[in-house]
């Protein structure tokens, strides 16, 4: 068989070493950082946390999460915030009634869930995990653990960034 | 050896190519994981009470101890402390909500836990228009024991007052 055209075929490398270079500083960097907490949560993007010297890891996905607009309940939105705080119609004795709500029906289903597993689950029954964009004041705060005090929260987990030491 | 068989030893040898495509591959596997499960912010937590009723009986003997009672606003901390039965030998002392402050208020509290190791509860009451971000520092400087060697990463450091009640949640 002949061969077709007269063009002679050149061997091409291409110079590896670079991409390799990358890739390790890639891994190394990844296994720098990798964490080893028991839960990987990524914080909602429209909040930021405050940085603390806490060594104490995030153990469960946080339940309630006030990002600068609204205020979710297991990503359900609940209520809006403007201007950090909750419109006068959705509170009622300082509490925010729609999140007593909410948080009365997670306590029960809380509840239901040890007595199932036949669990002490005295301490997660009891206990909220509070997710909380920093520029918030205390008054909106203040509202939110009133309205998990009604619902018989007495315990609560305030979500914070780890500083790097 | 003279120099000219030296130099045929050397042309002799030949060329040996490393394999890297399997390396390569192991690379790319071990970045794609790591990328997927990659967590660049490091989550912490901070455990706060409120204050609840209870209808448990109170202690008949109430043991003597140290109250423990802090007042913060926008720009200042109060720090309060009384004993609970005579002499009360009530103190209070004032600290700016400055960084230095916030110091100054964590030496004041190491040097009380100091003075009385078996207390570990602290109750904090807040002014409305204190910041999240403020309220953390301060609880910071309230539980953060900078005696514990933290370099594992995963030893508690939450020891110096441990249990912080939120005096101003209470309807």
């Amino acid at each position: 068989m002949a061969v077709s055209g007269g063009a002679t075929r050149e061997t091409i490398s291409l110079p590896i070493t670079p991409m390799l270079d990358i890739f390790s500083i890639l891994v190394t960097f990844l296994l720098m950082s990798y964490s080893s907490d028991p839960i990987s949560h990524d914080p909602n993007p429209a909040l930021e946390l405050p940085d603390s010297q806490t060594t104490v890891s995030l153990d469960e996905v946080p339940a309630v999460v006030v990002s600068k607009n609204e205020i979710l309940v297991n990503d359900k939105k609940v209520v809006t915030v403007i201007g950090g705080t909750v419109e006068k119609r959705h509170t009622t004795q300082g509490a925010i009634y729609p999140l007593f709500q909410e948080l009365v029906k997670l306590n029960t289903t809380n509840k239901n869930y040890a007595d199932a597993s036949s669990k002490s689950g005295g301490d997660k029954v009891s206990t909220l995990t509070l997710e909380m964009d920093k520029n918030h004041r205390f008054e909106l705060m203040k509202m939110i653990m009133l309205s998990a005090q009604q619902a018989k929260f007495i315990t609560f987990k305030l979500v914070v960034s780890k500083e790097k030491s | 050896m003279s120099r000219k068989k030296k130099r045929q030893a050397i042309q002799d040898i030949p060329d040996v190519e490393l394999n890297i495509m399997p390396f390569i591959d192991i690379f790319s596997l071990l970045n794609t994981f790591l990328l997927f499960t990659a967590t660049f912010v490091s989550i912490g937590l901070l455990r706060v009470q409120v204050p609840f009723l209870s209808n448990a009986t109170p202690d008949s003997k109430p043991t003597r101890s140290l109250d423990i009672n802090i007042d913060l606003s926008r720009d200042q901390i109060v720090l309060r402390t009384a004993y609970t039965t005579a002499p009360t030998n009530k103190t209070s002392n004032s600290f700016s909500s400055s960084p230095d402050g916030i110091a100054a208020f964590h030496r004041a509290l190491v040097d009380l836990k100091h003075r009385n190791p078996k207390d570990d509860k602290v109750t904090l009451y807040s002014d409305e228009d204190v910041t999240y971000h403020k309220l953390v520092e301060v609880l910071d400087a309230i539980k953060i024991d900078d005696a514990i060697d933290t370099s594992d990463g995963m030893t508690d450091n939450n020891k110096l007052y441990p249990k912080v009640v939120m005096g101003s949640v209470l309807l």
